[in-house]
Order: structure tokens, then C-alpha cells, then sequence
């Protein structure tokens, strides 16, 4: 994994520390870290529509126009959002390594500007 | 008698995990002896449930446990919510032998899986020796939960983590992410959760 951002190593840093939070479920987003404390009914939400993030990578991944997490997250408010938004960056990061891309954290990061906000 | 669950209260990983499986051979045997000895129905959905039983005998006799500790151990969740249901039926004949009075206040019993929150029912049954009974129950909660979930990718899910299969290995059969094994496999345990209330 790198970041894109050579020219500010501190940043970069910075960026993959908070990117293996990310990954490592540590980082709350001012919600709790697990899908099992959502209601159900939000946790089958989160489910489905990260499947279908999951299909759209599998149909047309690589090389073309891979799926958008932004368009995948609209329509979900809070308390479900930071729970999906955590999900779906783990689905990103898991196709983009399988088909050889490069994955910055930089890029998560000045996407969605709540994963800087989360707590330590 | 110490049990597993003062272990790990203890903070004794090792020891509750030697305990747990101790206490799990036996209750997985008796309730394997009770399957075979029940007459075989046809259902799909009740094979599945008793598939993933013979699975997870085969690998107990192999020395493959599922850990005390993991938070997607379906097994401990099966186990827990059978034995709550154990207790508090215990509890309700209780109460009406004494002639009613139900005072509603004994939630751990109703809670999550979570060992702390359920010592106290759990103490009631874990600290015996498993019962016939309570391996039917078992088999009967089993059964149960594999029908609640609707989703034939969930139940497989299910089995296969019920069989021993890490999370890597479960997500190169579906060809997925493991990410999204382990969020399935969250998705179930609040599933089977949810109906733990009565």
C-alpha cells in the first residue's frame, strides 16, 4: 500500500497509520466499531448495499470504471453511515489490491474528510 | 468446582479454553447421540443444521475447537442461548411453583452473548455436567437458527464457520472479500441475538 503524496512523507504517514485503523476496526467515527451494536434492520442495510458494492467490483472492476463508494454511501444517514463507510473502504482496498492497483490513503482521506474527525 | 467461565473472568485464556472444550465434547456428543438416535426428517434446512453438527464432531475429534474468545464463535452463541433458555425456564417453574409473583428483573440471563453478562444463568447449567436435555436443546436451538436465517449464502457462511474454516478460507470459496465474511458473519451473530429475548 502507498500513498500518493510523496513530496509530504509525514502525511503519507500519517494517512496509512489512519488507513490501518481503518482496517483494523479501531476507528470508531464517533460510532460504535460494530455492526452487531447497529439494529438489525441497519446492519442488513449495511450488509446489502456493500454487497452490492462487492458485485460491482466482481462485474466490472478492472480496468474500467470501477464502483464509486461516494455513490454507494448517499443515501445512508447516520448512525449506519460510519459503520458502511468503514465496510465499503475495506471492500475498495481488497479489489484494488487484487487487480494491481495502487491504493492511497491520501485519496480516502480527501474523499471522506469524517475519517479524519474520528477519535484516536 | 472451577469452570471455564471463572477462568476467564480470571483472565486465564488458556485454562477456559481447556475447560470450554472439555465441557463442549461432551455436550456435542450426547447431542450427536440424540440425532442419531431420532428418527431422520426430511427438511433441507434441518439438514444443514445437523451437517454442520457432524462437521464440527468430526473436526472436536480431530482437536479443532472453535476459540473461547472469538467474537464470531456461533458455537459459544449457540450454546449461550440455549442455556438461557435453560435457565429461564428453570426460573419461570420456579416462580410458579412458589405461585407466580414474576418479578422481571434477571436480564443477564436475557442478554447477549457475552460470558460476563450471562455468568449467572450460565453458572446455573455450566457448572454441571452436560445433561441429555440440554444437548437436545442444543440440537433443537441448532436447527432454529439456521432456519432464521434467509439467505443461502448466510447459512453457508454459517457452516462453514461452524466446521472450523478461518475467514481467508470462507471468503476463497465465495470469492469474496474476507471483509465481507466477517461482516456476514457479524450479521448473523445479530441475527440469532436478536431472538434471544423471549
Amino acid at each position: 500500500m502507498s500513498d500518493s503524496s510523496p513530496a509530504d512523507p509525514s502525511s503519507s504517514q500519517r494517512a496509512l497509520a489512519l488507513l490501518s485503523r481503518v482496517m483494523d476496526r479501531e476507528i470508531r467515527l464517533g460510532q460504535p466499531a460494530d455492526t452487531a451494536s447497529l439494529p438489525l434492520a441497519l446492519a442488513r442495510h449495511v450488509d446489502q448495499v456493500c454487497y452490492r458494492f462487492e458485485a460491482a467490483w466482481k462485474a466490472d472492476g478492472a480496468p474500467g470504471t470501477p464502483p464509486r463508494i461516494e455513490e454507494y454511501l448517499a443515501d445512508t444517514p447516520e448512525p449506519a453511515r460510519a459503520d458502511l463507510l468503514r465496510e465499503l473502504i475495506l471492500v475498495d482496498i481488497y479489489y484494488r489490491c487484487l487487480l494491481g492497483q495502487a491504493v492511497r490513503a491520501g485519496e480516502y482521506l480527501a474523499r471522506f474528510p469524517e475519517l479524519e474527525r474520528s477519535p484516536p | 468446582v472451577t469452570h471455564w467461565l471463572d477462568q476467564l473472568k480470571a483472565g486465564d485464556h488458556a485454562a477456559a479454553q481447556e475447560l470450554w472444550e472439555r465441557y463442549f465434547r461432551r455436550l456435542v456428543g450426547l447431542a450427536r447421540k440424540k440425532l442419531q438416535d431420532a428418527p431422520r426428517r426430511a427438511a433441507d434446512e434441518e439438514d444443514v443444521a445437523l451437517s454442520a453438527f457432524d462437521s464440527f464432531c468430526r473436526g472436536a475429534a480431530a482437536g479443532r475447537f472453535p476459540q473461547l474468545l472469538d467474537r464470531n464463535n456461533l458455537w459459544r452463541l449457540l450454546v449461550t442461548i440455549t442455556v438461557n433458555k435453560v435457565c429461564n425456564a428453570r426460573r419461570d417453574a420456579r416462580r410458579q411453583k412458589r405461585g407466580g409473583g414474576a418479578v422481571r428483573g434477571e436480564s443477564a440471563l436475557r442478554g447477549a452473548a457475552d460470558p460476563a453478562e450471562t455468568a449467572e444463568g450460565l453458572e446455573q447449567v455450566v457448572g454441571r455436567e452436560p445433561t441429555p436435555e440440554l444437548a437436545a436443546q442444543l440440537t433443537e436451538e441448532c436447527r432454529r437458527r439456521f432456519q432464521s436465517l434467509d439467505d443461502a449464502e448466510l447459512q453457508a457462511i454459517a457452516l462453514w464457520k461452524m466446521e472450523g474454516h478461518t475467514t481467508d478460507e470462507i471468503a476463497a470459496k465465495l470469492a469474496c472479500a474476507p471483509s465481507t465474511v466477517e461482516r456476514r458473519l457479524r450479521l448473523i451473530r445479530s441475527i440469532w441475538e436478536q431472538e434471544i429475548v423471549p
